[in-house]
């Protein structure tokens, strides 16, 4: 079958009345999560996780993608109308946005920032439609020397891409790594940092550290900082959402690129819509005839960044579908799922499970256009729950937290780890380590050490296996691209700015 | 100089000789070319130390400007403890009240610290959850959650 009818058999799945429910409840839900400061997709997907424990893998798919790129868009409403971004990769359309809102512009702000998310969320769509078949085939290839370079790769893009301190991102990895190696040990049954607690021989569940890093301690963040969100007063009814014609004009290109830029940083492991939408940002200020216009309320500054976070949704679907490697902290939730729902994501996945993966595919269309209709019609709506008192949403929050530690093993004991990952996440975020490469390597890591080990056990301890084959070693020379290649550019401008210092 | 990244820094040290003296104990090696249960936490211990020190250097070079104190006043360290004493309490009360009961007891204590007054949100929300719950969990998922010595 082709990828058009695999897709149509998508369609028939995704369209069930079951699937759309769910796919509805996703979409609202993450438009909503995504418009709360401090509570981001990560959060939302960790929360309500455990509720699709009992249910069919597919609907648990298809509701938790839309919570994913449902934040996407729901980011926007505050950035617009509190100047407060409920999403890291809406910052930039805060800037922009909210600008706009003080000269009256907050409706067609929304609109053309819905309206360049539809777009890229669909052309995001069909790329990772008619590219996930061709790199699940290359992902056949893959042993396990391939496959733990290409998680060393991943760990790597962690570091190099990193825009908080390079450090602390490898100590957050190392950390992620050390939790999934407490329990008995894969190859040889021995029990490692259990310290006689029999609770922890079946190891530390990805669930209970995702809960308690993205929901305990964003709760205990949010609720210390006190947040307050205060809207700007703002026409939105229909009569003022449409932006004129000169607002659709300059939105068309800068949607373009946002749109494919965000998807080619998307499929890089680690990269995220954050970074695509910071990206996507500078290009739309450096390809401006007047760049002065930025940070004053520019369109082009909503419009290429909401294109470039939404279509990078789509890209990080890419690697995880296809090869079992995260994009982003989202992503890297949902691959906790998939385990838990006993599936493989990898190339064997769009083999096995062609329902699953072409119905969450042909769910993610769906879902654009439901997206479009809530962000451009009931704004309104959103901004009247955004007003709910926030310890009710807080105290809502906790209450799922604890219920979803709870229910995935029945056991207290999971409530509590839950807890202690609630505080050290809070602490991570005080003192600035970054969060999501923990949660990352958590959900890599057992696998990354099995094929590791297999990979040394299969060469006889020789390392030499890990750059013996060409996919293996184009791996690692990557992994050592992106380490050393952000250092060496800092270097190179340094060299070329002091040249040029001297020649003035 | 940022103090908590030199005090940060100092407690991961202290983590990574920690892990790799157990990396040591778990054998590095189980055979000939065979790694064993050490091996993985082994370097991860080096790669902790390393970043350590990373974070030690990052710390001492870079100029901090920032605000040094971990909580901005009294107030916010007030809440935060609050809220991690009702988590607590909420944790374990489970068993011996059962999770419905405990859930619309931590509602009720909590919302009544931070909604003062508004007892009509209060009520119906410390009550509309449990049943929520119930519906959602035991009902729809199937799945039983603890009962306390009132039966539910």
């Amino acid at each position: 079958m082709d990828t058009y009818d695999m897709l149509l058999r998508g369609f028939g799945v995704a369209l069930t009345p079951a699937n759309l429910l769910f796919g509805t409840i996703g979409c609202i839900f993450g438009t909503f999560i995504g418009a709360m400061p401090g509570i981001g997709a990560p959060t939302g997907i960790a929360i309500l996780l455990p509720l699709t424990f009992g249910m069919d893998p597919t609907g648990g798919i298809i509701m938790l993608a839309g919570i994913y790129y449902g934040s996407m868009y729901g980011g926007t409403i505050t950035s617009v109308l509190v100047n407060v971004p409920g999403e890291s990769a809406s910052v930039m359309t805060a800037v922009e946005g909210y600008q706009m809102a003080l000269r009256g512009r907050a409706g067609a702000a929304l609109t053309v920032s819905a309206v360049g998310s539809f777009v890229a969320g669909s052309i995001g769509v069909v790329g990772l439609m008619f590219l996930a078949a061709p790199v699940a085939t290359f992902g056949l290839k893959f042993g396990p020397a391939e496959q733990f370079t290409l998680f060393l790769f991943a760990f790597t893009s962690l570091v190099g891409f990193a825009s908080e301190s390079r450090s602390k991102t490898l100590v957050a990895i190392v950390l992620g790594l050390l939790v999934a190696t407490v329990g008995n040990d894969p190859l040889s049954g021995r029990s490692r940092f259990t310290f006689g607690n029999i609770d922890l021989l079946g190891g530390i569940d990805f669930v209970t550290v995702a809960v308690g890093i993205f929901g305990i301690g964003e709760v205990l963040l949010a609720f210390e900082q006190n947040y307050r969100m205060e809207f700007i007063e703002s026409r939105l009814g229909l009569s003022d959402i449409f932006p004129t014609a000169k607002e659709w004009a300059a939105s068309f290109w800068p949607i373009l690129r946002g749109t494919v830029l965000g998807f080619m940083v998307g499929i890089l492991p680690a990269a995220g819509a954050t970074v695509a939408a910071f990206m996507s940002y500078g290009v739309e200020k450096q390809l401006s005839r007047e760049p002065e216009r930025f940070g004053k309320g520019a369109i082009e500054g909503v419009a290429g960044p909401e294109a470039a976070n939404n279509s990078a949704t789509a890209g990080a679907m890419v690697p995880l579908l296809t090869l079992g490697i995260p994009g982003s902290a989202s992503t890297a939730v949902m691959l906790g799922a998939f385990v838990i729902w006993g599936l493989r994501p990898g190339p064997l996945l769009f083999s096995k499970n062609p329902d699953f993966v072409w119905g969450l595919i042909a769910s993610m269309y769906i879902g654009n256009v439901l997206l479009l209709i809530l962000n451009v019609g009931f704004i309104p709506a959103f901004v009247r729950m955004l007003r709910i008192p926030f310890a009710i949403l807080m105290a809502l929050v906790v209450v799922f937290c604890v219920m979803g530690a709870y229910t995935l093993g029945g056991s207290l004991f999971d409530v509590w780890v839950m807890m202690a990952f609630g505080v050290l996440g809070y602490a991570m975020k005080k003192l600035d380590f970054p969060q999501a490469p923990l949660v990352f390597s958590v959900v890599l890591g057992p696998l990354a050490e099995v094929t590791f080990r297999q990979a040394l056990t299969m060469s006889q301890g020789s390392a030499a296996i890990f750059v013996a084959s060409p996919i293996a070693g184009a791996l690692v020379a990557g992994a050592c691209l992106v380490l050393a290649g952000p250092l060496l550019w800092g270097r190179l401008r340094k060299m070329r700015s002091v040249a040029k210092a001297g020649q003035a | 100089m940022r103090h908590t990244d030199l005090i940060s820094a100092l407690v991961l040290l202290a983590g990574a000789g920690f892990v790799g003296i157990e990396a040591w104990r778990l054998n590095i090696w189980s055979g000939p070319g065979i790694p064993g249960a050490g091996f993985l936490p082994l370097l991860l211990a080096i790669g902790l130390a390393v970043g350590a020190v990373g974070v030690f250097l990052e710390g001492t070079l870079t100029k901090w400007g920032g605000n040094t104190k971990w909580f901005a006043d009294r107030e916010s360290a007030l809440r935060l403890a609050v809220l991690l004493c009702c988590i607590a309490a909420l944790t374990a009360a489970i068993l011996p009240l059962g999770m419905l009961l405990a859930v619309g007891l931590f509602l009720l204590v909590f919302l009544t610290i931070y909604l003062r007054g508004r007892w009509t949100a209060i009520l119906i929300i410390a009550a509309a959850t449990p049943v929520c719950l119930h519906l959602i969990f035991e009902r729809w998922l199937k799945f039983s959650l603890p009962r306390g010595f009132l039966g539910f």
